[in-house]
């Protein structure tokens, strides 16, 4: 498909008017200096609003897709039997795959009497869903509510994963209306969708938060089902057996065709003769699966081979500033991984070790959202296995948001004449972020229930010393007297705690589940357990304030913003420690 | 309704039932499918029409099959003052065929945008000798019409609903036979009223 379709100007409408409407005249000469006047300068109000159309035509161009032929002549129509050309060619366009998914497999598994009644009435889905897709809502909602929903689809993720969620949820707000109506009725209610206020949503923040709720509903229920189906076909079954149990709805040939469907995306071939081919079906996800353990090994090298670099680095203070461009080599390859991260979150829930590579429940990990599962974690608290797929997601989600503000401070300090402290403390902060991911899918500690404990115990102890030795370095470093840019450092130390607090949610029902299920999950509660890291020898060695700065009391947890390297409690006793380093050192070995 | 983009299917049809009238900057494009109900009394017997209006650009194929299965009357659309888009209706014709099921389907060609006809900025391109004789030949009804001023809009439908019940009655042993072809009941009749479903 090339060029122009109907409808994309209408995607274009609202990013000219919003651009427009923010626009600032540079009338003067002291306005050219104000960054706000140089973003939306209103010389440029066309160049910007194509370019974000573009980026916005880039996830939704095969939803104007439909087909390699476009009218006029289309005559090799002609030449296919007529029982395949009215049904099958139809697989093959996206739009007609996504309406598809929607209303039989979304549909089906969240509200299976509203499924039955459409496909009983035989009501095609693309019939309201193309408009609703293609023009995302553009002619469902009025303008102003319009905006509003973009901004809610926007900030959700760049691939508008929502909006299926949201066609999901228009379905189900008007559920009532249509589960008794006939075929007319039905569709005029579809295609004259009826004001947001008149439902029980009544705004569009309700009908957003509606759609985040039903995609958690459904991956529940899909991991859930998935899981009953390997209880019952693999010959590990015993293995799963603290895995509930209780009957869900959505069959496994859903499933099936449901992971089929996000595996090969605008591929996925759903013909009976396929969906029953489950053998088929696995042995690609399993491959899949592959590809993506794969790539979070690459990454996980990746990150640690830039932790040692900056722990090389970071050991000589005398050379910091010689090196500054090795610094900024590392944010290059960090802003790489970032932009691989961001992918994973947003397509798979691709966390995996060794131990889990048996596991059938992975088929169901492309589909978790990544964001959405970490923030509602502690609804799954009482099932082992989604615990450890939302860990997964969760770690990459933090990871990828933390990278952007830890780049931003390593660019800022590669820059910065007396950047030993911002340096220091931007590494602590990447350690932390990245250690759960590390551990999970190079290291992956094995340790018992009855262990953590101690290891946390220990993980606290290990803390002063290396908070001293932190800091130390930092002095050392600076060869001045400490007068640490305050602002960076605080900066950072939000940025720390923000980034561990964002987590305790998952972590504190993570533990309280493994506590409760082990020994079965330890892999998953190794997602969780923060090892404290010993720096690196040399590092101890060349700091010659050691002892003084150990004078100072050490806190066990800080609120104090100028602590670099700190350790944050948080209300439900876990301890995070954020710390830098370049190896790995169990401190219980 | 079918027909390229721009003909003024919506149009048309926006003048059958609500007789009403956009101007040209008021008007969107159909994207996928639009339908509207009528009720419409015709020999003092009232159906009730289900009309389907499809986007120009749109495939047949993105759309839905049992849209095609279940039509009982088309209605081709063209622009007399567009060559294009009367050269083009062949190509509709071939969908058609390849999509519909129903062997009985009524179909009517309508050449719209009459009133565009002498006018300075574009004239017509399409005789109303041409568009007969293609009708002739493809043996469809034939009307030509403008929504604008509502001339001919009417009628194009009014032949179409004509036309069909009386073929049905002719035809009711073949259309039995024919079982999954013609769906009178599944989705259009009301108590009372005689359905009709029309693209």
């Amino acid at each position: 498909m090339t060029g122009y379709r109907q409808g994309m100007h209408e995607l274009l409408a609202p990013i000219l008017f919003v651009v427009n409407s923010d626009k600032i005249r540079i009338d003067s000469a002291e306005s050219t200096n104000d960054p706000l006047a140089f973003i939306f300068d209103a010389n440029f109000v066309e160049h910007d609003a194509f370019a974000l159309f573009s980026r916005l035509m880039r996830s939704t161009k095969s939803w104007f897709d439909s087909s390699a032929n476009t009218l006029p002549g289309g005559h090799n129509a002609r030449v296919r039997n007529k029982a395949s050309s009215v049904s099958a060619p139809q697989q093959n366009i996206p739009i007609v795959v996504l309406c598809n998914h929607i209303q039989n497999n979304i549909i089906q598994v969240l509200d299976p009497t509203l499924c039955s009644h459409l496909k009983h009435l035989n009501i095609e889905p693309q019939l309201y869903g193309l408009r609703w897709i293609r023009l995302l809502f553009g002619r469902e909602f009025p303008f102003e509510e319009l905006l509003c929903l973009w901004d809610g689809l926007f900030a959700h993720d760049s691939s508008l994963s929502l909006v299926q969620w949201i066609c999901a949820a228009m379905l189900l707000l008007i559920r009532e209306e249509i589960i008794q109506a006939d075929y007319i009725t039905v569709l005029q209610k579809l295609m004259r969708y009826p004001s947001l206020s008149t439902l029980k949503v009544k705004t569009v923040t309700g009908l957003l938060d509606k759609a985040k709720n039903l995609q958690r509903e459904y991956e529940e229920r899909v991991t859930i089902s998935s899981q009953e189906q390997h209880s019952r076909e693999s010959s590990a079954a015993s293995e799963m057996s603290n895995q509930k149990k209780s009957s869900r709805t959505g069959s496994s040939k859903s499933v099936a065709e449901i992971s089929n469907f996000l595996v090969h995306g605008e591929d996925s071939k759903k013909t009976a003769a396929q969906s029953d081919n489950a053998d088929n079906l696995a042995v690609l996800q399993q491959r899949k699966i592959s590809e993506l353990k794969a790539r979070d090994r690459t990454l996980a090298k990746k990150v640690d081979r830039c932790i040692s670099q900056l722990a090389d680095i970071l050991s000589d203070a005398q050379t910091l500033n010689e090196r500054r461009n090795e610094i900024e080599g590392i944010v290059d390859e960090l802003k790489v991984v970032q932009t691989e991260l961001v992918f994973s979150s947003g397509t798979s829930m691709s966390m995996t070790d060794g131990n889990e590579s048996e596991s059938p429940v992975m088929v169901s990990r492309p589909k978790m959202s990544a964001k959405a599962a970490a923030s509602n974690l502690h609804e799954y608290s009482n099932d082992t296995i989604l615990q450890r797929n939302a860990n997964g997601s969760s770690i990459l989600a933090t990871g990828a948001s933390g990278l952007d503000s830890w780049i931003s401070t390593l660019s800022t300090a590669a820059q910065d004449v007396d950047l030993s402290k911002t340096v220091k403390a931007a590494s602590s902060l990447f350690s932390g972020l990245f250690e759960e991911r590390i551990g999970t899918s190079t290291f992956a500690p094995f340790v018992p229930a009855d262990q953590q404990q101690r290891r946390h115990s220990a993980a606290v102890k290990a803390i002063s010393g290396i908070e001293a030795n932190t800091s130390a370095a930092g002095v050392a470093a600076t060869s001045s007297p400490i007068k640490s840019t305050p602002s960076t450092l605080a900066d950072v130390s939000t940025t720390i705690k923000s980034n561990v607090r964002s987590r305790p949610e998952s972590v504190s029902s993570s533990i309280k589940s493994t506590a409760s299920s082990a020994p079965t999950s330890f892999s998953s509660a190794s997602t969780t357990i923060r090892s404290a890291r010993y720096p690196p020898d040399h590092w101890r060695n060349n700091l010659p304030l050691q002892p003084q700065i150990q004078t100072q009391p050490q806190p066990a947890s800080s609120d104090d913003s100028s602590t670099v390297g700190s350790v944050v409690s948080n209300p439900n006793k876990e301890v995070f420690v954020v710390v830098a380093d370049g190896g790995f050192k169990d401190p219980l070995s | 309704m079918i027909g390229d983009s721009g003909t003024g299917k919506s149009s048309l049809l926006l003048r059958f039932t609500d007789d009403a009238w956009l101007q040209p900057e008021e008007v969107a494009a159909t994207i996928g499918v639009d339908f509207k109900v009528k009720i419409i009394d015709v020999d003092n017997k009232k159906y009730k029409l289900t009309i389907w209006d499809t986007a120009g650009q749109e495939r047949f194929r993105t759309l839905t099959s049992s849209y095609y299965r279940g039509a009982q009357g088309v209605i081709m659309v063209y622009d007399v003052t567009q060559r294009d888009s009367f050269a083009h209706l062949e190509t509709w014709f071939n969908e058609l065929d390849t999509y519909t099921t129903n062997p009985l389907v009524v179909k009517m060609l309508v050449g719209n945008k009459i009133d565009k006809d002498g006018s300075n900025d574009s004239s017509r391109q399409v005789s109303r000798k041409e568009g007969e004789a293609f009708a002739k030949r493809m043996g469809t009804l034939f009307v030509e019409s403008s929504a604008k001023s509502r001339s001919g809009v009417i009628d194009a439908f009014v032949e179409v609903i004509a036309e069909t019940p009386e073929l049905y009655q002719k035809t009711a042993a073949h259309a039995a036979r024919a079982a999954n072809t013609v769906n009178l009941d599944q989705q259009n009749n009301q108590s009372g009223e005689s359905g009709g479903s029309c693209c």
